[in-house]
């Protein structure tokens, strides 16, 4: 495989050099900077932001056995980040005693993907000699509702009245049955906090629904979606935000473990300093003209 | 186990009355949909006139309405609780919709031999499997007998249904099933469904979403140009942001101190700021003009002042 894709006759200067180098070149740097740190398993140290510190705060604000709602709204393909997203939340409301309930707006994935997430956390947070009738058990200390198709009349159902709208949970079986759905009004009286754990533009349903209803509102959001959040943050529509695999090492640092998203930060780092060198690489031309008009000058 | 929602008994509980008001619908519209059929096309436009006018005005008001003195919903919010009900259900028929277009461009591409055939063929592969694999599982919870009356006959063979994952004790104590071992793992049942979802679903979909990465860094090595202030400008906050977001990046900082005025100068907070003072600003600026688009928008829509596609002219 030649380095370009030029003959060497035809290199004219440094910009058509560096855009002609076969990119597989590139992919494969990134693919080595990303996996060498991991498997050298480099532990670099992470420092909590304010709105992960502010998401945490707002969990231990909360008195135990108060309910929370889930809104899992994620697919295989943000894995990566809502995942270890998931998994710190679900074991800080575990360590509160907090009970919860899981839905999904987002994908017909999402009851499975998050299961699976909860029943890491279990593990993780209790070990596999956890007695079969202690803390949480399903249906007395979380349930999870499954999908429904988002739209803005039935989330206004939901608010009203959360059993009426839900019906029964993942498998089908009526809510009304489970002893966490006893007292269950309406989602401002019942709940003190919605978490939305998303892959998509949910956010804003919520924050215009509930967000003036005196139930605090959390995200777990991916990186890409971050950018758009930070009016809602200053205005504390959201009370906490987790931003991508970043957001979720911050919130195990703060919860004292280290998860998966603390071990991939350093492939993550990796693959950030090498698209960093190549930015640099790719300006070399200009930032050498640069200095050349100066020294004409 | 408790029975569940679609168990057919549940319809016999009510008498057959849930058939009856069941079959009556589908009847009902039926007929809705010939008399439509039926209709002149300016008669057509002016029914979705009408009622979309209707749809929006109910929402209208709906909010304005006030609440009675004792803090109850007015009659017209406990109507709308009805239509988002409906929602899901007309949302169903869309997942309904989406499998039969699927299966009819896939099939005929078997039938005709089309160009890349195969990769039909691999489709119907994965949908059956996947179906079979999810639907043969949960089948025993849905249609089989009462949980009390349950049987290890009535479960799917093992390789179907994980015996261990069946976690109401009471239920294995009835099945005669052996405690579950310490050491299994739900996320690595060995049966059908857990392989085709977790050991391949979830990693070829996160691979396709990880393949963007590569993607992205070569896009940005080629365009990222600092040829103008402005470029220059942008690089200089990508990279800070860039930085600020991974621990590599912090370290540069780590030596300034977590508290006090210069703390804002740490790599992080400096990113920060930049988030959620410029960014933040920014977005709010591009929050409220949509929001005036969308506001203008739905006007347009409601009151069918909208034209173009889906709006008045054929497609």
């Amino acid at each position: 495989m030649a380095l370009t894709n030029s003959r060497p006759g035809m290199m004219q200067n440094w910009e058509q050099f560096i855009s002609r180098i076969d990119r597989r070149y590139i992919y494969l740097g990134l693919l080595v900077f990303t996996i060498l740190p991991l498997v050298a398993g480099l532990g670099l140290p992470i420092y909590a932001t304010p709105p992960v510190i502010n998401f945490h705060r707002s969990i231990e604000a909360l008195p135990q056995d108060q309910l929370v709602l889930v809104s899992s709204n994620w697919d295989a393909g943000t894995y990566a980040e809502n995942e270890p997203q998931t998994i710190a939340i679900f074991r800080h409301l575990m360590r509160r005693r907090l009970k919860f309930v899981v839905m999904s707006v987002g994908s017909p994935n999402a009851p499975q993907l998050t299961q699976n997430a909860l029943e890491v956390a279990i593990l993780q947070e209790f070990g596999p000699e956890r007695p079969a009738d202690a803390y949480p058990i399903y249906g007395r200390d979380y349930v999870n509702t499954g999908y429904k198709v988002r739209n803005t009349p039935w989330i206004r159902s939901l608010v009203r009245d959360p059993i009426a709208a839900l019906q029964a949970d993942w498998k089908g079986r009526q809510l009304r049955q489970y002893p966490l759905f006893a007292g269950v009004t309406t989602l401002p009286r019942s709940f003190s906090m919605l978490i939305d754990i998303t892959a998509s533009a949910t956010t804003p349903a919520w924050i215009a629904l509930i967000g003036s209803e005196r139930v605090d509102i959390s995200l777990a959001c991916t990186a890409v979606m971050a950018p758009e959040q930070y009016p809602y943050l200053a205005t504390r529509q959201l009370t906490g935000m987790l931003t991508g695999m970043r957001g979720a090492a911050e919130y195990e640092d703060l919860l004292d473990f280290r998860g998966r998203a603390s071990r991939m930060m350093a492939g993550q780092s990796f693959a950030h300093l090498y698209l960093f060198v190549l930015i640099i690489f790719g300006n070399l031309a200009i930032i050498r003209g640069w200095f050349a008009r100066r020294r004409t000058a | 186990m408790p029975r569940s929602l679609f168990n057919f008994d549940w319809f016999a509980r009510n008498d057959g009355a849930m058939w009856t008001a069941a079959v009556l619908s589908i009847l009902a519209c039926l007929a809705v949909l010939a008399v439509i059929h039926f209709v002149p096309r300016q008669g057509k436009r002016w029914m979705i006139v009408a009622l979309t006018f209707i749809a929006g005005a109910v929402y209208a008001l709906e909010y304005f309405w006030p609440e009675t003195p004792a803090g109850e919903p007015n009659p017209i919010t406990t109507g709308t609780d009805i239509i988002g009900n409906v929602l899901q259900i007309v949302a169903a028929f869309t997942f309904l919709l989406g499998i039969y277009n699927l299966v009819h461009i896939h099939f005929n591409n078997i039938r005709r031999t089309r160009a890349n055939w195969g990769y039909s063929v691999v489709f119907f592969a994965a949908f059956i499997g996947m179906a079979v694999a999810a639907f043969w599982r949960d089948w025993y919870q849905w249609f089989g007998p009462e949980p009390g009356a349950l049987t290890l006959a009535n479960l799917p063979p093992p390789f179907i249904l994980d015996r261990n994952t069946i976690d109401d004790p009471s239920l294995r104590a009835q099945l005669g099933l052996p405690p579950i071992p310490d050491t299994f793992n739900p996320l690595y049942a060995s049966d059908l469904y857990t392989f085709l979802f977790r050991g391949l679903y979830v990693n070829l979909e996160a691979t396709m979403f990880s393949i963007l990465a590569f993607y992205i860094v070569s896009a940005a090595y080629r365009a990222f140009r600092i040829r103008n202030a402005e470029a220059a400008l942008m690089m200089i906050t990508a990279i800070i942001l860039m930085a600020g977001q991974v621990p590599l990046g912090m370290a540069l900082t780590n030596w300034i101190p977590q508290e006090g005025v210069v703390s804002g100068l740490r790599i992080e907070n400096f990113s920060y700021w930049v988030l959620n003072v410029i960014n933040g600003s920014v977005q709010r600026a591009i929050d409220f003009g949509l929001g005036l688009g969308a506001l203008a928008m739905s006007l347009r829509i409601w009151l069918s002042l909208e034209r173009g596609t889906y709006f008045g002219q054929e497609v």
